[in-house]
């Protein structure tokens, strides 16, 4: 697959992979005048969430700056289309408030005063007192901090080699309550369920239109409700997600693990359970 | 063959990436919006759920912004798809008033006007518009319906489908599967201006609630909409109030010698055609100041599209403001009374300056108000007004006082009625729509009403109808009359042209 026609139409959704290196379009800013802009197209990753969906950064010849982000369609989680962090990546890009250099606090803490530093300064000032917290014996005194722990597993190894337990991330306060029940349950941290194909599907507080995995699974959840899955939603608030439900329960913050058992007690005490599935699939007896 | 949009609402999860890589694809700065997810909550917990409408140009097929435009800014491609040239463009914010639909901004940066344009320059390409790419539920589905093999012809085929505001006869070509209706009816939802994420709708106007429509048994609350600012300013109300007194300025002398064979136009002529060109040219300075890019004014007369009301316009107001001219010079070198062959045709010159405004707002189909048959009656009616407020206000020493007052009563008695009975039937008949009713309603009931029953009813009708009733032979009530008039019609042209703009159309 290189070309990428929509079936009965004469507009294709994204340039063929053989002109990726030379891509040609109107400039939509000189429009109704025809003005080529050549691109060359780099696939790249969104991280604006960890379903790290494809990317392609359109790169102006000319200037050599990213001028546009679309979805990359041979991705094939989020096959092209992306959510609206996605063409969103280019202020991220561009923004006038985007740290390009290492910065050193030059006032007192708090006077938002800083100077550009250089990446060796950074790794000498803060190798030299992580080494010295350690070998004092001050190693509880250093945490690493960190928005999103993409790296899987270097890190906390690291950390380990150093006999340290200070590995921190939004992930805490975040999706590790829903990560560890999934490894517990299932063995993987973030399952990807054949929604397509689901004749059911139960959301717990996880969106169609928010948050993280949304673009790939949101696309799929609504492939299986256009062929006939019922969606039911568990969610305290109306999100999107809710609205799209078949069925709706606006839990009480906080309760649905009480919930989530009473449903489990009332499946086991009226069997509503396919007992044969349950023997052979996870040794249920 | 002819581009259009599905958008099924099954599938939208009102996400808003069609909005964000429009305005990424479009270079669309702050606070404006090629397209947009409009939001609608329904319902009483716990049987509510938000509707989701994807909301833009819908490519008409009679485009009403390409009608109005007056230098063919706005155009229809071959393909359906209406586009725009900005390099064209005068920012007179004419198809903001012809769209129905509150699709167009004008650019803050450019200062043009400009609204989705199905991202012609990527069809041209050979490439879907960016927001059918992007959406990650494919419910925005492009295509041409003139194709039956096209997925927007087989959807349209199979589906049952609906357009926003089908009353408006503009033929949109944007459908919508499953269209809810609370949201797809401008109005029908309540509109506070406060939404999810913030007040974006400042014009309290605008946001009051559909008056007097029956409480829907189930309560609906738009929860996001973006912010449509009303296009005209005040200089479009005044303009029409110098306008008015403009093109009016010999007409009631000219009546008067013909209906009581008062011949007062001698004394005053030459005042008159320089009081006459003084407001035509405050006139045409309010019009140019209104418009975002005024440098290019001048477009409109080198380069107008004969369609538009606005651009014939400008021809029929340098044709009357040549014939005023003329009508002074002589008036003022020629010898006396010569000016009189030029009388009658300055003021048919002035009934035409008057009354085309009527079709231009005929044209203005975003403002159902405005759609009034009434309103060419009601310009010229306005003219005889003001011409007899202008006689009542001279100074009685210019011309036979007897005579002078003789023709401001007969002026302002006529205007009063003539204006009075158009009132009447532009507020008191039913209205065509419900969004001329709406506006009607802002007007007679909601934040306009104080300036219109004081100022445009009481003081520009009711009060001097009294005085001259009462004080017919006063000089005193006469001038007070006139006074009284031009100050209510310049509040009557307030309301009707804000209260026209104050009804939403998304």
């Amino acid at each position: 697959m290189s070309e990428f026609p929509r079936p009965g139409s004469n507009l294709q959704s994204h340039p063929p992979v053989e002109r990726w290196d030379d891509w040609v379009e109107n400039d939509p800013e000189a429009w109704p005048r025809k003005v080529e802009r050549h691109y060359r197209l780099i696939p790249t990753i969104c991280f604006n969430c960890e379903a790290a969906c494809g990317l392609l950064a359109y790169i102006n010849k000319e200037t050599g700056q990213i001028d546009k982000i679309e979805g990359n369609p041979m991705h094939p989680g989020s096959r092209g289309r992306i959510c609206a962090k996605g063409p969103a990546v280019l202020n991220q890009v561009h923004s006038a408030d985007r740290v390009l250099y290492p910065m050193k606090r030059k006032g007192p803490r708090g006077s938002n005063q800083w100077e550009r530093t250089t990446w060796d300064e950074v790794l000498e000032t803060f190798g030299s007192r992580i080494r010295k917290a350690i070998q004092e014996g001050r190693g509880e005194e250093v945490m690493y901090h960190v928005g999103r722990p993409g790296h899987d597993g270097y890190m906390e190894r690291v950390l380990q080699g150093w006999g340290i337990d200070g590995h921190n991330s939004h992930t805490n306060i975040c999706s590790a309550s829903a990560r560890l029940g999934y490894v517990l349950w299932q063995g993987a941290d973030r399952p990807s369920p054949d929604h397509a194909n689901a004749r059911c599907i139960l959301l717990i507080s996880a969106h169609l239109e928010a948050g993280h995995y949304f673009n790939p699974h949101a696309q799929r959840i609504i492939e299986g409700k256009m062929d006939g899955a019922k969606l039911i939603v568990i969610d305290p608030r109306l999100s999107n997600t809710a609205s799209m439900a078949d069925s709706w329960l606006a839990s009480h913050p906080g309760t649905e693990t009480a919930l989530l058992l009473a449903m489990a007690k009332v499946i086991l005490d009226f069997g509503r359970f396919d007992a044969r599935f349950m023997k052979d699939w996870v040794n249920w007896e | 063959m002819r581009y259009g949009f599905v958008i099924d609402n099954r599938r939208c999860i009102g996400c808003h990436a069609c909005s964000v890589a429009c305005k990424a694809e479009n270079r669309v700065p702050l606070g404006v919006y090629r397209t947009w997810v409009k939001y609608v909550e329904k319902g009483r917990f716990p049987n509510t759920r938000r509707y989701f409408q994807v909301t833009r140009c819908n490519h008409c097929e009679d485009p009403p912004c390409v009608a109005i435009c007056p230098v063919g800014a706005m155009y229809q491609r071959g393909d359906g798809i209406v586009d725009f040239d900005p390099s064209r463009c005068i920012g007179c914010k004419a198809c903001m008033q012809a769209c129905p639909y509150d699709a167009i901004y004008v650019d803050p940066e450019q200062g043009t006007a400009a609204k989705c344009h199905y991202c012609a320059h990527r069809v041209d390409a050979g490439m879907e518009p960016s927001c059918v790419v992007v959406c990650p539920e494919h419910a925005i589905v492009a295509g041409d319906i003139d194709d039956p093999a096209s997925e927007v012809s087989q959807l349209l085929e199979r589906e049952s489908v609906r357009v926003r505001r089908p009353e408006q006869e503009t033929g949109p070509k944007l459908f919508y599967v499953e269209a809810e209706e609370t949201a797809i009816v401008p109005g029908a939802a309540a509109n506070v201006g406060t939404y999810m994420w913030g007040t974006v709708n400042e014009q309290a106007d605008r946001a009051l609630p559909p008056a007097g429509q029956p409480a829907s048994p189930v309560p609906a609350l738009v929860a996001y909409d973006v912010e449509h600012k009303r296009p005209w300013d005040w200089q479009v109300p005044v303009y029409f109030w110098t306008k008015s007194i403009a093109a009016g300025i010999l007409a009631v002398p000219a009546l008067a010698s013909l209906a009581l064979g008062v011949e007062v136009w001698e004394h005053v002529d030459t005042l008159l055609g320089f009081l006459g060109l003084l407001f035509m040219a405050v006139t045409v300075g309010l019009l140019v100041s209104d418009l975002s890019r005024p440098e290019r004014f001048f477009r409109v007369l080198t380069n107008p599209q004969p369609r538009s009301w606005l651009a014939r316009g400008a021809f029929l107001l340098v044709l009357y403001s040549l014939l005023l001219a003329a009508f002074f010079l002589w008036s003022w070198i020629g010898p006396d009374g010569a000016a009189s062959v030029l009388l009658w045709p300055t003021v048919i010159g002035g009934v035409l300056a008057a009354a085309y405004t009527a079709f231009l707002f005929g044209q203005c189909e975003g403002c159902d108000l405005w759609q009034t048959p009434l309103l060419p009656l009601h310009l010229v009616a306005q003219c005889v007004l003001t011409s007899g407020a202008v006689l009542a206000l001279l100074p009685h020493s210019l011309a036979p006082p007897s005579d002078l007052r003789r023709a401001a009563v007969f002026g302002l008695g006529l205007g009063l009625v003539l204006h009075g009975l158009t009132v009447l039937g532009e507020f008191a008949l039913p209205h065509s729509t419900d969004s001329a009713r709406r506006a009607a309603a802002l007007i007679t009931r909601g934040p306009f009403r104080i300036v219109f029953w004081i100022g445009a009813i009481g003081i520009g009708v009711a009060l001097p109808a009294a005085l001259l009733i009462f004080g017919w032979c006063s000089p005193l009530a006469v001038g007070f009359a006139g006074a009284g008039v031009l100050a209510g019609l310049l509040a009557f042209e307030w309301c009707f042209v804000m209260g026209g703009q104050g009804v939403a159309n998304s």
